[in-house]
């Protein structure tokens, strides 16, 4: 015995579509098993804070998003109110500097610009007194450029920031009383990320140069290179060497879109599989009645539309990868009884199966000893084709909205995703090539990698294919 | 004559079974009789479809669903096989009547190795263990000649020559000792010299066992060497019944008459194979009559309207023909 496991080891090992496709498959499970190292779920945004859900592609946005009013504080209520009913620049500085500080703590960049618009009047005044603020917070952890980014009230902070610097370009001012001489490039870096979510190219511009004392074309060519500044796909070498798409990492996609597609496979693969099977076999080796009314109902489930059916139980479950998956093990098992069907029909007549009948062997035990194994191979060989290009299906159910939400990390979404770019820009038909390129090829490498393996197993373990 | 005294050990009364197709029903089985007793060889023999292969399908219930037994009796050691319910029938099979197949190649499943398939009865009606089982295996192996038994029991049954599957088929069927094999055309699919070894290998190790032995062949030669007793089928029944010495020296159906000197022989010379004219009938529409009677050249207008009945020509002689007598004096040639 163990002799023969020897033997069919080494056969399996010469078997060269086997090492391919083994290595290959190794490979993904290595890339599945270290996501989190590989490609970490952070928010580009906000470095500190985790992502909720890693298999969500995180996205650098450009814009703010609106804050809906109900979520004022009531500090910042009054100070409208009294700014638009006092006239703010009335106020004495005391009055003024605790509800400017708690505004500075506790408002919203919205509700600020809401002040400012009622009352146009108090625009400079509050502004001055913004600025006047400034060497008080400087004093208050400000000096230190790192603590000012990661700890110190990054939410308002930014928003002030950006509120400031959308007015009149107070932003740069804002800015230019930090010393630059004292901060890291990196911590600049950051400072502006968080300022031009919020601001126009134009003006980041204008305030880099005035920040930096460098020549603004010359930031606005830095900032492109990072990509941090245009929707397109953005192709760099030294932080998303895939590129990106709409602000996100195209490899961070490929990266985590390797659970996703095994999850997907997996799955899908071992129900389908299962249900056919056990369909097929009692379909088969008992033929009659039973045989009739399991193949009429496996006729009815092929003459549904694969995508009809998926779109119809969608719309009964609901969106998302799990429906999706539902839904392909639901209308995808029937190929695995047809196949399993007609080759127990052929085992059946066997003579095998007569010479076991022969020797007395129980039904249960001469389906699992003498049909199923004869009959499996072929069924083995196209689950683990099938592995493959159900991420295929995936990705189109996902093309038609179906599958996993926008900007899942799915390779088939990716894909999808990238769809605006596939014909490249004006004269440059391939200019966004890798948009397409990495989830592709990690798309064709998984599918032919499960069919060499397919393949392989066959060879490998089914004796009658032995010489 | 050897063993009329006895007890038969097994009775097959007036068996028929009957396909049941989208053509029209097959009388592939038409009423056949006979026995077999202890120790004993029984020959059937006939051409591709006289239903000679049907029959032992019968004696083990092991028909598909189309095939249906009719009526008759199948008595085995005193119990009727075909009123036996299905678990009792499997206790049969194996361990009381076994069964060898044509066809070695396709008989053993290709996915175990050989000793596994052995195991597989031993354990199945033994209820020997599995380290048992393999000795009882390897000791199989090497009764019936395969060299080097202790290796020959983990190959594949693509790893070994017909000559050795059929062995190690005959290993299979006898792992429980049986008290009756039914072998069909054991050696119909071997070499020449192979089918000699396994002939007197079969001989041998029936003596050994002591068991009743049904052999199923197309091959007068055959018989000649391995049978006592020999029941000749032509479409659905049994033609001729008798002492296989007997019938080969004084045939006395048309049919057995027309095989023995289709035989070729050595010592006399013959310009051409002597054969039987005309094919086996059609099973869905015999001939009315005696069935043989389109090919039989004794054939009178009497045969074609009346069926003839089994009459006992000479002791413990049968034939199924009207003018048996026409033969008397007639030697084969």
């Amino acid at each position: 015995m163990r002799q023969e496991t020897k033997r069919t080891l080494r056969r399996f090992m010469r078997n060269p579509s086997a090492i391919i496709g083994v290595s290959i498959l190794i490979m993904f499970t290595l890339v599945a098993a270290f996501a989190p190292v590989i490609a970490p779920p952070i928010n580009p945004m906000d470095p500190s804070r985790k992502v909720s859900n890693p298999y969500i592609m995180p996205k650098i946005t450009w814009k703010a998003e609106p804050i809906p009013p109900s979520s004022r504080s009531d500090a910042v209520k009054e100070f409208i109110a009294k700014a638009m009913k006092k006239q703010l620049y009335k106020s004495k500085k005391e009055d003024l500097i605790p509800v400017v500080e708690h505004i500075l703590r506790r408002a919203r960049a919205g509700d600020l610009c809401e002040a400012y618009s009622k009352s146009y009047k108090i625009k400079s005044q509050v502004r001055k007194k913004l600025l006047t603020l400034v060497p008080e917070l400087k004093k208050d952890g400000f000096s230190d450029p790192k603590s000012l980014i990661n700890s110190y009230l990054p939410e308002d902070f930014k928003i002030i920031c950006s509120e400031t610097a959308r007015i009149d370009g107070g932003f740069a001012k804002f800015l230019k009383s930090f010393d630059p001489k004292k901060m890291s490039k990196g911590d600049m870096v950051k400072i502006i990320l968080y300022a031009s979510k919020y601001l126009s190219i134009e003006d980041l511009k204008e305030a880099a140069a005035k920040l930096f004392k460098v020549d603004k074309e010359d930031i606005y060519r830095w900032l492109k290179e990072k990509k941090y500044i245009e929707r397109d796909p953005i192709r760099t070498v030294d932080y998303h060497p895939f590129g990106m798409i709409d602000g996100r990492d195209i490899m961070y996609g490929v990266v985590w879109g390797t659970r996703t597609a095994f999850r997907i496979g997996l799955i899908v693969t071992f129900f389908g599989t299962l249900i056919g099977l056990v369909v097929g076999s009692i379909a088969g080796y008992y033929g009659g009645w039973i045989d009739e009314v399991l193949m009429r109902i496996t006729d009815v489930f092929l003459s549904i539309p694969f995508l009809v059916a998926a779109i119809v139980l969608t719309t009964i479950l609901g969106t998302g990868l799990n429906k999706v998956m539902i839904a392909m093990i639901i209308f995808g098992w029937m190929g695995t009884a047809r196949l399993i069907r007609g080759n127990i029909l052929q085992v059946k007549e066997e003579q095998y199966i007569l010479a076991a009948k022969a020797l007395g062997v129980r039904d249960f035990l001469i389906i699992m000893r003498h049909v199923i194994p004869n009959t499996i191979f072929p069924v083995v060989i196209q689950a683990s084709m099938r592995m493959g290009s159900l991420v295929i299906t995936a990705a189109a159910l996902s093309f038609l909205g179906l599958g996993a939400p926008t900007g899942y990390a799915d390779w088939g979404s990716i894909l999808n995703y990238s769809r605006d770019w596939i014909l490249g820009a004006q004269g440059e038909a391939f200019k966004y090539w890798f948009a397409l390129t990495y989830p592709g090829i990690a798309m064709v490498l998984f599918v032919l990698s499960w069919n060499l393996l397919g393949d392989a197993l066959r060879d490998t373990f089914d004796p009658r294919l032995r010489g | 004559m050897m063993s009329v005294n006895r007890e038969p050990i097994l009775q097959v009364k007036n068996l028929k079974t009957y396909f049941y197709t989208e053509d029209g029903v097959v009388r592939a089985v038409d009423g056949v009789s006979f026995e077999l007793y202890p120790g004993e060889t029984l020959g059937i023999v006939g051409e591709s479809g006289s239903g000679k292969s049907v029959t032992s399908l019968s004696i083990m219930r092991l028909l598909d669903e189309k095939g249906k037994i009719e009526s008759g009796e199948i008595i085995f050691k005193g119990r009727d096989l075909l009123k036996l319910p299905e678990h009792e029938m499997r206790k049969i099979r194996g361990n009381e009547i076994a069964m060898i197949f044509q066809e070695p190649m396709v008989a053993l499943n290709p996915v175990y190795t050989i000793g596994d398939q052995i195991m597989e009865a031993i354990m199945l009606h033994q209820g020997a263990d599995e380290k048992k089982a393999r000795e009882m295996a390897v000791d199989l192996l090497r009764r019936v000649g395969i060299p080097e038994p202790e290796k020959r029991v983990d190959q594949y049954p693509h790893q070994l020559s017909g000559g050795m599957r059929q062995r190690a088929m005959i290993a299979m069927a006898l792992s429980c000792r049986p008290s009756i094999l039914i072998a069909d055309e054991p050696t119909t699919a071997l070499d020449v010299t192979i089918q000699a070894q396994i002939l007197d290998l079969m001989k041998e190790l029936q003596e050994e066992y002591g068991m009743a032995l049904i052999m199923i062949t197309h091959d007068m030669g055959v018989i000649a060497e391995i049978a006592d007793r020999v029941a000749v089928m032509y479409a659905g029944h049994i033609v001729e019944y008798g002492e296989v010495h007997e019938i080969f020296k004084r045939p006395r159906h048309p049919y057995t008459y027309g095989l023995l000197s289709s035989i070729p022989r050595l010592d006399v010379e013959q310009e051409k194979l002597k054969s039987i004219p005309g094919t086996v009938p059609d099973p869905l529409n015999f001939p009315t009559g005696c069935r043989f009677h389109p090919r039989c050249e004794f054939a009178e207008d009497r045969c074609r309207e009346e069926e003839p009945e089994m009459v006992e020509v000479l002791p413990d002689h049968y034939s199924r023909c009207f003018f048996w007598k026409k033969l008397e004096g007639l030697e084969v040639k």
